[in-house]
């Protein structure tokens, strides 16, 4: 008998099944009842929505705390900008200032000096850290909050109200200046000063470390103090630096430079933590994958149904797909929603964290991790599912029949 | 050449399976089948259990492949079609009961007939209608929304056969389509499977131990020692 030729795709257009059929067998399928899966798609649509959930939330939490250090580091500790004028003097630094605060992308200059200190107080209790001298308005004054006194009162010092127990409004510290880099040299010596005022800010490391003063009073203890001018902007730091050496500033300094190690430190804590947060999705994906193969197998008996029914190899696998695109689809919906709700609910209860952390925080979602992590789970499901079928369609129709033997 | 009465014609078919998992020399159960089916006949394999019946039936419908021969379906070697090719004739042309009356199980009795029926093609309102009208010729239209575990063993094999006609195929394989059943339930599905053969002119290949039931077809082949020979 000669071969004859193959008349199939003469005789029967060329199709794929119904989407519809396929959409209604895999919602079925899905959630089936008869076959006892329900549990099991609930069970990963919970899994994926809990996960997603967390790794969300958390994310959240962690850039808003890192979020609130970078600006309290912004505000208070090193400006988002610092040029370090040619010469050391006042009234040249102001001018300098005045020429700054006059460009467009700056929102505020100003002068200031830092000098290390070591304070004692009456009670003999020391603290290692700064004195701060600070032209007595702009940002960086706005965002002190003063407990009593007024913050820049003309030879008197502000202290914080976190070393209030030790050092009180109206006592005398002796305070020692040192020098930036050198061993402890004592310039000129201890110097006895008055406490005028307390402060706070929301930058608890700031408080413990810092006395504050006018700029007269700090170069009355020592006129070599190194004069900077520090300032804020908009605008992105690069651009103003940039900006800022053209016109001929040629020291000037961004916050992310002035913090490099702290700035990386945190960037690489939230590389790791982000990584920590995809291993615990790889993790609940495995678990999708193993869950999706038992699911596939006890389902052969049903596929070796189709397939005898004339679904196509591409059909079975595009239902299992669309099956496991839906359960994913819920959990990932449902992560999302649960995530978003409980970011718009936190402030509703910040005041706790603020009790236990002493920070103000504002959580929102990035939309681009949201998205990315949703697509990734998808993916992977539909993924398992596709790998799942093709491994089960290997085998032949009747192979599938559990029951069926050669009889 | 195929005569134009064939439908499905079997040419020196082989088949062996391995005799482990692990491979050792092959089972020889099929060696050099020729058989032929024309439209509108029946014919019965029968044999002892174990003798490759239903092996001969999963080849000649395409479902399992066999390791020599040609098998020719309406004209057409169905060693040779690819497996898109292969599901659209198990689609429009094929029809299978199977002995333990193989229902969806998430789905009611209405529905494992109407989905067949989409799978070829028809839209839900044409299949709906399709697979009410078989329901209703076997019998079975009030128990439309029942689903598989709803229904007795007789009843199931009623929805199968209703599946296995509704889209009007030119062959029927029914593989012990009563096997299962007690005597007063295969009668009548005996009855019903014999009844619509005859009325919608489909070929039917059916594997049974009954003799009696093979008896109802116009040949009745046995199979015995890898070979089938004609009984009656």
């Amino acid at each position: 008998m000669s071969p004859m030729p193959s008349m199939a795709s003469e005789c029967f257009p060329s199709r794929t099944a119904d989407m519809g059929l396929l959409l209604r067998l895999s919602a079925r399928y899905a959630f089936s009842n008869q076959n006892r899966h329900r549990s099991t798609s609930v069970r990963i649509a919970l899994g994926l929505a809990l996960c997603l959930f967390a790794i969300v939330a958390v994310l959240s939490f962690m850039q808003a705390l890192q979020r609130d250090q970078f600006e309290d580091i912004r505000t208070f500790e090193s400006f988002d900008l610092q040029v370090q004028p040619e010469v050391n003097d006042l009234e040249k630094a102001l001018e300098i200032a005045d020429r700054i605060e006059a460009l467009d992308s700056v929102t505020s200059a100003f002068v200031y000096a830092d000098i290390p200190v070591i304070t004692q107080a009456s009670d003999g209790s020391t603290v290692a850290g700064r004195l701060r001298a600070i032209q007595a308005e702009g940002r960086f004054a706005e965002q002190l909050n003063s407990y009593r006194g007024n913050i820049f009162t003309e030879g008197k010092l502000a202290s914080s109200y976190s070393n209030s127990r030790s050092i009180r409004v109206g006592e005398e510290v002796k305070m020692t200046l040192l020098r930036k880099g050198r061993q402890a040299t004592v310039i000129p010596a201890q110097r006895t000063l008055e406490i005028g005022s307390l402060y706070y800010t929301t930058s608890y490391d700031f408080d413990h470390t810092t006395f504050l003063c006018d700029l007269p009073t700090l170069l009355q203890l020592n006129p070599d103090a190194p004069l900077k001018v520090g300032l804020y902007t908009d605008q992105k730091v690069e651009t103003v630096k940039q900006e800022l050496v053209d016109i001929g500033f040629s020291q000037v300094s961004t916050w992310r430079e002035i913090n490099a190690s702290l700035y990386g430190a945190m960037e690489l804590e939230q590389k790791m933590m982000t990584l920590m947060l995809f291993l615990m999705v790889i993790v609940v994906l495995v678990h999708i994958r193993s869950s999706s193969r038992r699911l596939l197998l006890a389902k052969q008996r049903e596929i070796a149904m189709l397939r005898s029914m004339g679904l196509t190899k591409g059909g079975v696998q595009l239902l299992f797909v669309l099956q496991a695109l839906l359960v994913a689809g819920i959990g990932v919906v449902l992560g999302s929603l649960l995530a978003i709700t409980a970011v718009s609910l936190y402030p509703n209860l910040s005041n706790i964290v603020y009790q236990s952390m002493g920070v103000h925080l504002t959580l929102s979602i990035r939309s681009s991790e949201l998205l990315i992590l949703s697509i990734s789970i998808l993916l992977f499901s539909m993924l398992a599912a596709y790998q799942g079928t093709h491994r089960v369609l290997k085998v032949d129709i009747m192979e599938m029949f559990a029951h069926d033997e050669v009889s | 050449m195929m005569k134009s009465a064939e439908v499905l014609r079997l040419e020196q078919v082989f088949k062996s399976f391995p005799a482990t998992l692990r491979g050792g020399p092959p089972i020889q159960i099929l060696e050099g089948i020729d058989l032929n089916l024309e439209r509108s006949k029946s014919i019965a394999i029968t044999g002892n259990s174990g003798s490759g019946k239903s092996t001969l039936l999963q080849i000649s419908a395409g479902l399992m492949q066999c390791d020599s021969g040609k098998i020719w379906f309406e004209e057409q070697d169905i060693s040779r079609l690819d497996d898109d090719a292969l599901s659209q004739l198990r689609s429009r042309s094929m029809g299978f009961i199977f002995q333990s009356s193989l229902l969806l199980d998430d789905f009611t009795a209405l529905e494992n007939v109407q989905i067949p029926a989409m799978i070829a093609g028809k839209s839900e309102k044409q299949a709906k209608q399709q697979a009410l009208e078989m329901l209703s010729t076997v019998g079975m239209q009030d128990r439309l929304h029942h689903t598989s575990d709803q229904l007795s063993g007789g009843e199931r094999q009623r929805v199968a056969i209703a599946r296995a006609l509704v889209n009007s195929p030119t062959v029927i394989f029914a593989d012990e389509p009563t096997g299962s059943l007690d005597e007063r339930n295969a009668s009548v599905v005996e009855d019903l499977l014999f009844s619509l053969v005859e009325q919608q002119q489909v070929a039917l290949m059916l594997i049974t131990h009954n003799n009696s039931f093979a008896q109802r077809c116009d040949i009745v082949y046995h199979l015995h020692d890898r070979k089938v020979e004609v009984s009656s």
